[in-house]
């Protein structure tokens, strides 16, 4: 869609912007919330709708396998008495350390906006 | 009334209004259309199916056994529109498309490894890079530590600094990357051969279109791109053949430090070949005699080893970084390393001041010889064996004064010469004066009474020692002179090795030395002249 939008228009598409920072921001808040502990797919929406992230599960299936494929998430499998068994996600060593990163990243980023701001 | 369908998702079984089956299959399947297999596509939906099942089981009670469309309905609700799919997969299509050639062309980088390190994590990293357990290579560091006179240590620490330490986790991933391996640098080649040919290419192509324009600036540009043609050539070279290069160096650069040390800290490891045969010292033995082991001797030394160790260093210092292709060194290697190697210049010009203060001051120390007046007023000189002549073989010409051997603690210097002058009385006698440097006269005259030299006379005959030895001194230049003093009238024979200790004899027919020896030579008022010349 990305794609699409870059090739199509030449002005700026408010809700693609918006969708782009929520984007960029979506990995981050992901192992964020790995670092508090290991969690399944829903437990993290929940999370991630409570802190007002706008975003359908469907977006973080493919997001949380990329992660995985990585090596900064594993998973374990546990049975549920509410249907199939359950892939709860942690984070990898290197997940935390790549975590760290962002961390820093995330506070540069934001020194950067409140300066411009002024 | 409504048919419906059983279907399996995630492996629980659920009754379904066909429609609402039609819906759901046409979800799924759109959303599988978004990704492709290298995404993970597969577990991608194994995972959205798991989770479908969930929210489906959540809504199935004894009350109600069948799934419906409305239930499909806010399933898709809550999972998210296809579009918003095509999202993340898209760009991660995109993504993939536009990484996927870099990572082809990129291979693995070479880095330490924090993680894993014993010492540096030198090992770990050469092993990721090369693909092997770094075990091996720790015990490979540790033999040739222990055999080749700890110059494995100097290459070790070497790499330790050349080599950057994955520190983001995005180097740590190219450090484990791609292996390299004799397929892969065979593709790199390739595609620089590619890239060589584009290049040559493109080069002939502006050449031709140089066509157009005046006759001066054509000539201009084309000499300009030519020149730019072979740099641009010479570079592709340098990549492609880079890494032999590196390796070219880095063989060199070892043996070089394996001589040195073995120089260094050997026994009779420097080899002298001279005419008379082959002598072997050891630095050890050489430095001692010179400098007399002080703080001086050790200075000099390390001095040395900086002048030529240095160099060496360097030479380990290209050759790694061409060979894996490491782009930008630590700053100021090169400056500290010159600046080393300058330090290393100024101490031995330091000591080499101070050795020359060591041989200022001259020492003579004289002795008269009475010798045995002979019987018939001849006197037969000859030389004693001769301890440079280790394979029998005499040289006529060689230069005997630098003839040197070394034992434990012995030194042998065949810096010796006799004169034959006219006696100012009716005797034979010798005049014998050692010489020697030192720092001061009271030194120079000890050190050249500490000379050994010897000659043993039994009636008429004289057999002269061709060197004259020093034991647990220091070096400064000894040498033996003898004059022997003739009376008039009477003669001396020299015997045909007497070349070697003769020095500028005087006599009547200006005769050479080397061709005054197997003569009589009788000591006349005008001086010495030949008897038996024929």
């Amino acid at each position: 869609m990305l794609k699409d939008q870059k090739m199509s228009s030449e002005k700026i598409n408010i809700e693609n912007t918006q969708a782009q920072m929520r984007k960029g921001v979506l990995e981050y808040c992901i192992l964020s919330i790995l670092a508090n502990g290991e969690a399944y797919p829903s437990e993290i929406i929940e999370i991630l709708k409570k802190a007002k992230l706008i975003v359908v599960e469907g977006t973080l299936y493919p997001l949380l396998t990329r992660l995985k494929n990585t090596g900064f998430l594993a998973y374990r499998w546990e049975e549920s008495k509410q249907g199939p068994p359950r892939k709860y996600y942690q984070l990898t060593a290197l997940g935390k350390k790549f975590l760290k990163e962002l961390d820093s990243t995330w506070e540069e980023l934001e020194t950067a906006v409140n300066l411009t701001r002024r | 009334m409504k048919k419906t369908v059983t279907v399996n998702i995630s492996g629980i079984a659920f009754t379904i209004d066909e429609d609402a089956h039609d819906k759901l299959s046409h979800y799924l399947n759109t959303i599988r259309g978004y990704f492709s297999a290298s995404d993970g596509r597969d577990e991608i939906m194994a995972d959205i199916e798991s989770r479908i099942a969930e929210m489906l089981h959540a809504k199935v009670s004894d009350k109600k056994h069948v799934i419906n469309i409305s239930d499909i309905e806010e399933v898709i609700a809550l999972m998210g529109k296809p579009e918003q799919f095509a999202g993340e997969a898209s760009s991660e299509k995109t993504e993939e498309k536009t990484s996927a050639p870099a990572n082809e062309s990129r291979t693995k980088r070479i880095f330490r490894d924090p993680d894993n390190k014993v010492l540096g994590g030198v090992c770990s990293g050469l092993g990721y890079y090369f693909g092997f357990d770094p075990l091996w290579l720790r015990i490979a560091f540790a033999v040739i530590f222990f055999a080749g006179f700890g110059s494995g240590l100097l290459v070790y620490i070497l790499l330790w600094i050349i080599i950057p330490k994955a520190n983001t986790t995005s180097e740590k991933l190219e450090m484990k990357g791609e292996s390299v391996n004799v397929s892969n640098i065979g593709k790199a080649i390739e595609e620089e051969m590619d890239d060589l040919k584009k290049k040559v290419n493109e080069f002939s192509e502006k050449a031709k279109n140089i066509n157009a324009g005046p006759q001066v600036d054509k000539a201009k540009n084309f000499i300009s791109r030519v020149v730019e043609g072979i740099l641009q050539l010479l570079k592709m070279l340098l990549k492609t053949f880079g890494k032999i290069f590196g390796i070219a160096l880095l063989i060199a650069g070892t043996v070089l430090a394996i001589v040195f040390s073995a120089l260094m800290l050997g026994e009779k490891a420097i080899i002298s070949i001279t005419p008379e045969g082959i002598h072997s010292f050891s630095w050890s033995g050489i430095t001692n005699m010179i400098f007399g082991s002080s703080n001086l001797s050790v200075l000099a030394t390390i001095g040395l080893i900086i002048i030529l160790g240095i160099p060496i260093i360097g030479i380990f210092y290209a050759g790694i970084k061409l060979l894996f292709g490491i782009k930008n060194g630590l700053r100021g290697v090169g400056v500290a390393l010159t600046a080393l190697w300058f330090g290393g210049v100024i101490v031995c010009g330091v000591s080499a001041l101070m050795l020359v203060s060591d041989f200022s001051e001259k020492g003579n120390y004289e002795k008269k010889i009475i010798l045995i007046q002979p019987a018939n007023n001849r006197l037969y000189l000859h030389v004693a064996d001769d301890i440079f002549k280790d394979n029998g073989h005499h040289s006529k010409h060689s230069s005997h004064n630098f003839h040197l051997k070394i034992n434990d603690d012995s030194a042998f210097f065949g810096n010796v010469k006799l004169d034959i002058e006219k006696s100012e009385n009716d005797s034979f006698y010798l005049d014998m004066n050692f010489i020697a440097r030192g720092e001061s006269s009271k030194e120079a005259i000890e050190l050249a009474k500490n000379i050994n030299y010897g000659f043993a006379q039994g009636d008429s005959l004289i057999n002269f020692n061709t060197y004259y030895s020093i034991t647990n001194q220091k070096w400064r230049n000894q040498y033996v002179k003898m004059t022997l003093k003739v009376p008039e009238g009477k003669s001396v024979y020299l015997g045909e090795a007497m070349d070697q200790i003769i020095y500028d004899v005087r006599n009547t027919t200006n005769t050479l030395d080397y061709d005054m020896v197997d003569k009589t030579w009788v000591m006349t008022k005008q001086g010495l002249e030949c008897g038996d010349c024929k």
